[in-house]
């Protein structure tokens, strides 16, 4: 399993690591990436996104920016892990729902309250048609991704697999190829405690 | 490597067991009745299947309640070595729901990962768990994983634990959606015009072969193909042709090295809305060439969600050994497109050694599972 491509979002900056990208954004991190190539299509429904979606988009947007990876006809899955879960999205929609009465809850903000709703987005956006699902380790929650990412190229008939570490104030997507260049191995990636050092010691590796 | 299920049990909104399940669906009845656990005046529907004698944001959550019930029958039987897969879609969220009520900030609760660590103390042992999530695939999701991992020879048993709870949270998301029928759901029928909410908690112990014999394990069947992929179409209604679940079937037949016609019947997610019902028999239709029998729990057990696919594979893996099609419970006048498919009937089976259950969900997630009968 290789890494063809890592992109991530903090809450002030986004990065690509092969093409050594590094910048501060401020409010609108997804017109910024429109301006540089990185998304090619308006994004629908963008403004519907709650924060750690468009996060997620935009780190997976780098991530397969990165890796010029080219999405025609190829069977790309998408897995994603995190502490936070959905959780903000579940205190919106429910605190939003007792506030207005009890009487109907809002479907724009229930449609969040997946912890695979970010991956959903990104999915349709990106047309990306294989397996999509949130796993999450009680620990080694960087390896117990690329070992999943590994699991399923080894097993299913994938080109790729678009692994997503999403915390609050850090998304890091990477791009993972069974065989073909990358940035390392998969195997080559000691056990790190954050998404940061995981990008870090990418960037080592370029 | 064959992977067999060698345990597992169930608690639905027909009891404790996967016999009170069986049974009721055999006998035609459903599950579904008013729901009294919170006020349900301002929606379209008042109704749900949810077990009795639970309590509502009263202490532990429903979730734990169910898990409670399901484990104390059934621990002494799980090995202390084997890793958990803990599959749901919104796990305790009845404690989130009272801590919001209660003006209090509490998140960390309701999360799956608490659920997870309070599953894997409860089981004891020095087990590892992972949560899996994939909308209402959760469980046949992590059923492929775990039969994945033993394929691949990274352990030789695993754990599949799935739930999911009728909450105000979730009742309240589908009546936004207008996704529920006040009259129940009606899986495949012409009339049709939503889902009804289930509740339930089951678990299906998963093991090589190997072991399995090693430890004299009875066989329930086998998990012999599985398949995943995704619409990648809208949020939370399906694909209107059933490609990507065609597709992720025909993986999960073709990692089983089995034709389609080999298949002797099918557990549809038949979740009773107009969309999936019709997208479902379109990707039938697709990778069958002659109508399949094929039924759905969702009339008798509801949907229940994050569960529901290790509900349906445990309730097939016992329809093929006792040789006869489920009756689809609330069906009265099939579909146009289903008639030859569904029935409201039990259909026997002269030979059913194949069989397929597959699941859907928000997000445009689909997954299938390929069974094959025990001791064939």
């Amino acid at each position: 399993m290789k890494i063809a491509g890592a992109g991530w979002v903090s809450a002030d900056a986004y990065g690509a690591v092969r093409k050594q990208v590094r910048n501060e954004y401020e409010d609108e991190l997804h017109r910024s990436l429109k301006t540089e190539g990185v998304l090619s299509e308006r994004v629908k429904n963008f403004g519907r996104f709650d924060i750690p979606t468009r996060r997620a988009f935009c780190a997976a947007a780098l991530a397969l920016h990165d890796a010029e990876f080219s999405l025609d006809e190829k069977t790309i899955g998408l897995i994603g892990t995190g502490s936070e879960e959905c959780t903000q999205a579940n205190q919106n929609y429910f605190s939003d729902y007792a506030e207005y009465g009890r009487r109907m809850g809002r479907a724009n903000l229930f449609i969040y309250t997946l912890p695979t709703s970010p991956l959903a987005e990104i999915a349709i956006h990106f047309k990306l048609p294989g397996p999509l699902f949130y796993t999450s380790p009680l620990s080694n929650t960087g390896s117990h991704l690329l070992r999943t990412a590994d699991g399923l190229l080894a097993g299913e008939e994938l080109s790729g697999i678009l692994a997503l570490w999403m915390e609050k104030d850090f998304t890091a997507a990477l791009l993972l190829n069974a065989a073909g260049s990358g940035l390392c191995a998969g195997r080559e990636i000691p056990a790190l405690e954050s998404q940061a050092e995981l990008i870090e010691f990418l960037e080592e590796r370029r | 490597m064959s992977v067999r299920v060698v345990d597992g049990d169930l608690v639905t909104a027909y009891g404790a067991g996967l016999d009170a399940c069986w049974n009721g669906l055999v006998e035609r009845r459903s599950a579904v009745k008013p729901l009294t656990r919170f006020p349900t005046e301002p929606f379209q529907c008042h109704s749900a299947a949810v077990l009795d004698g639970l309590t509502y944001r009263a202490g532990a959550s429903i979730a734990w309640q169910m898990l409670t019930q399901l484990l104390d029958e059934n621990d002494p039987r799980i090995p202390e070595d084997t890793p958990v897969l803990l599959a749901s879609t919104t796990g305790e969220i009845d404690l989130l729901e009272q801590a919001i009520d209660a003006g209090v900030p509490a998140v960390t609760e309701s999360k799956l990962a608490a659920l997870l660590s309070n599953l894997c103390n409860r089981l004891g042992g020095q087990r590892d768990g992972t949560v899996i999530s994939s909308a209402c695939a959760s469980a046949t999701v992590a059923l492929a994983q775990g039969s994945g991992k033993i394929e691949r020879g990274e352990c030789d048993s695993v754990l599949v634990v799935a739930c999911d709870a009728v909450s105000e949270f979730v009742y309240s998301g589908f009546a936004s959606l207008m996704a529920l029928d006040p009259e129940g759901a009606r899986p495949f029928d012409a009339e049709r015009h939503g889902l009804s909410v289930g509740e339930a908690a089951g678990f299906a112990l998963l093991m090589s072969a190997e072991r399995a014999e090693r430890e004299n394990r009875k066989s329930l069947g086998e998990l012999a193909g599985w398949g995943m992929s995704n619409d990648a179409n809208h949020m939370t209604g399906p694909s209107r042709d059933g490609g990507a679940l065609a597709r992720a079937i025909e993986t999960a037949l073709s990692r089983a090295k089995v034709p389609s016609e080999n298949v002797s019947m099918v557990c549809a997610h038949g979740t009773g809305t107009p969309y999936n019902d019709s997208m479902e028999l379109k990707a039938f239709k697709t990778v069958f060439t002659k109508p399949c029998p094929l039924f759905s729990v969702k009339g008798g057990t509801g949907h229940t969600m994050g569960a529901a696919g290790l509900v349906e594979t445990l309730l097939t893996l016992r329809a093929q050994r006792e040789g006869f099609v489920l009756p689809t419970v609330a069906l009265r006048h099939p579909a146009e497109e289903a008639v030859g498919w569904a029935s409201p009937e039990t259909v026997p089976l002269k030979k059913c050694e194949w069989a397929l259950s597959t699941n859907s969900g928000f997000g445009g997630v689909n997954a299938a599972l390929v069974l094959q009968r025990a001791n064939s």
